[in-house]
C-alpha cells in the first residue's frame, strides 16, 4: 500500500519537473503532512517553481528594477467582474463604474473568453489540481489597440459560490508570441547583443550583485577594481550588470542604500546624520539630496511623520 | 522593553541575543517581513544583535518576502540562528540561505543550546 502511494507521490514530482521544463511555473505539487525524501523534494522543487517564476516572468530583471506591478480582477461564477485594482483599471482606460459588475466578456477578445471558459470550466472536474491555472488574455481597452497579457488564475469557491481570481501582467511589447513571456521566441530576442553569452559570466555578475549587497555600508569600490577581483572585464562588467539587473552597479549600490537608510528612518531613533554615513555616504548633504531624489521628500520629513 | 509580542511573534532580548520566536503563520509575505524588521528595530533600539530564529512553528515566506529578509533583514543582525524541526524546515531554510543569500552569518540548527553556543561567537 505504502508502496504504490509512493509511487504516486514520485509521478507527481516527475511532473512537476515536466511542467517547470516546459515554462509552467504556476503548478506546484501537492504537500500534505508526511516528512520524508519525497516531501522535501517536492516542497523544494515548489519554491524553485516560485523563484523561476519570478525572474523569467520579468525577463533580465531578478527581480530588482522596473517591475511591472500586476493587474488583479475578481470575476464571479457568471464572469462578472467583481472587483479590480487601479492598475486593470487603468490598463482599461474606463472609468471604474464602467468595469465593476460588467461582464468579463465586453473587455477581452472573443477568443481570449472562449478560451478562458474553457480553461475554468475545464479543470473544475480535477479539483485536485484546479488551484491555478496559466491564461493568455487579450484585454480591449478603451479606443486603444488590444493589450496582451498573461495571467494566473485562482479559483476559489465561498458559500458554495466560486469565484476567479486573475493576476498578472502585460507582455513586454517586443514580445509577439502567444506563448507567454517565457517562450523560445522571447529569450531569442533578449539575448540578441547581448554581452552575457556565457554562463560564468552571469554567474561573476551575480557574485558581484551579493558583493555589492554585502558591502553596504561602505563606499561602492571603482569598477575597475570589482572587475579585477571577479575576473571580468571592466566593459562587459558594467554592460552585462545592466543587462541582467536592468540597473547600473552605481545605482544599485545607491538604491539599495537608500531602501536601507528609509527602513532605518523610518524603524530607529538613530540620527540621520549617523544613519548616512553608517551607510558609507560622505557628506550628510549629498545623502540629503539623493535621498530626496528617489523618495521625494526629505529623510527629515519621514522621521517627522514616524515620531 | 527587552519584550514583544506580536500576532506573529514573541521577541526578547537577553543575555546579548535577541530571541525571535514565531507564532503559527498562514500567510507569510513580504507586508509581514516588513513588520517583523519594523518590530525587530524597534526592540533592538539602535543596537546589532545576533538572533536567535526559532521558526519551528512557521511555514516558510513567499519569494518576495524572502528577498527582503535576506537584504533589509540583516539591518542590525551580527549573525542570525535558525532553530528547525530536523526535517522540512531544515531544507526550506537551507534553500533560503543558499538561494536567497542573507547578508550575515547564517546557520541551522535544529537544538536550541547549539545555536546559541554558534551566537557566541558573534
Amino acid at each position: 500500500m505504502d508502496d504504490s502511494v509512493n509511487l504516486q507521490r514520485l509521478e507527481e514530482l516527475r511532473k512537476m519537473i515536466l511542467k517547470l521544463a516546459c515554462g509552467d511555473f504556476s503548478y506546484r505539487v501537492e504537500l500534505n503532512n508526511k516528512q520524508d525524501d519525497i516531501a522535501s523534494f517536492g516542497l523544494m522543487l515548489n519554491l524553485l517553481a516560485e523563484e523561476l517564476g519570478s525572474f523569467l516572468t520579468h525577463p533580465n530583471a531578478f527581480g530588482e528594477k522596473d517591475l511591472q506591478k500586476p493587474y488583479a480582477l475578481l470575476i464571479d461564477n457568471e464572469f462578472n467582474i467583481i472587483g479590480a485594482n487601479w492598475i486593470f483599471i487603468n490598463l482599461l482606460k474606463y472609468s471604474k463604474d464602467k468595469v465593476i459588475n460588467q461582464p468579463i466578456q465586453n473587455f477581452i477578445h472573443s477568443n481570449s473568453y472562449k478560451n478562458f471558459k474553457k480553461q475554468v470550466r475545464g479543470d473544475q472536474k480535477d479539483t485536485q489540481y484546479a488551484l491555478v491555472i496559466k491564461l493568455i488574455l487579450i484585454f480591449l481597452p478603451f479606443n486603444s489597440a488590444p493589450i496582451d497579457c498573461w495571467g494566473y488564475c485562482y479559483k476559489l469557491t465561498s458559500f458554495k459560490k466560486s469565484y476567479y481570481f486573475i493576476r498578472g501582467l502585460c507582455i513586454l511589447n517586443h514580445i509577439n508570441s502567444f506563448e507567454g513571456p517565457i517562450s523560445s521566441q522571447s529569450f531569442h530576442t533578449q539575448r540578441v547583443n547581448t554581452v552575457l553569452q556565457f554562463q560564468a559570466d552571469i554567474q561573476k555578475i551575480r557574485a558581484v550583485h551579493q558583493f555589492i549587497l554585502e558591502h553596504l555600508h561602505e563606499p561602492l569600490p571603482p569598477i575597475s577594481t570589482i572587475s579585477r577581483l571577479f575576473h571580468i572585464n571592466e566593459y562587459k562588467l558594467k554592460k552585462g550588470f545592466k543587462e541582467l539587473y536592468q540597473i547600473t552597479i552605481f545605482k544599485f549600490h545607491l538604491e539599495k542604500r537608500l531602501d536601507q537608510a528609509m527602513v532605518m528612518i523610518k524603524n530607529t531613533p538613530t540620527s540621520l546624520k549617523v544613519i548616512s554615513y553608517s551607510l558609507g555616504f560622505k557628506s550628510f548633504p549629498h545623502f540629503s539630496r539623493v535621498f530626496k531624489i528617489k523618495f521625494g521628500s526629505p529623510p527629515s520629513h519621514f522621521r517627522k511623520n514616524n515620531s | 522593553m527587552n519584550f514583544l509580542k506580536t500576532t506573529y511573534a514573541e521577541i526578547m532580548l537577553k543575555d546579548g541575543v535577541l530571541f525571535f520566536t514565531y507564532l503559527p503563520i498562514s500567510n507569510f509575505d513580504i507586508r509581514l517581513a516588513e513588520q517583523i524588521v519594523r518590530d525587530r528595530l524597534l526592540i533592538q533600539k539602535e543596537q546589532a544583535y545576533p538572533v536567535l530564529c526559532d521558526i519551528r512553528n512557521v511555514s516558510f515566506p513567499d519569494v518576495k518576502a524572502r528577498k527582503y529578509l535576506a537584504i533589509e533583514g540583516s539591518l542590525l543582525t551580527k549573525a542570525v540562528a535558525y532553530v528547525v524541526v530536523p526535517y522540512m524546515s531544515t531544507h526550506l531554510t537551507r534553500f533560503f540561505i543558499e538561494v536567497n543569500q542573507p547578508l550575515v552569518p547564517t546557520k541551522i540548527f535544529t537544538e536550541k543550546s547549539e545555536a546559541l553556543l554558534y551566537l557566541q561567537k558573534f
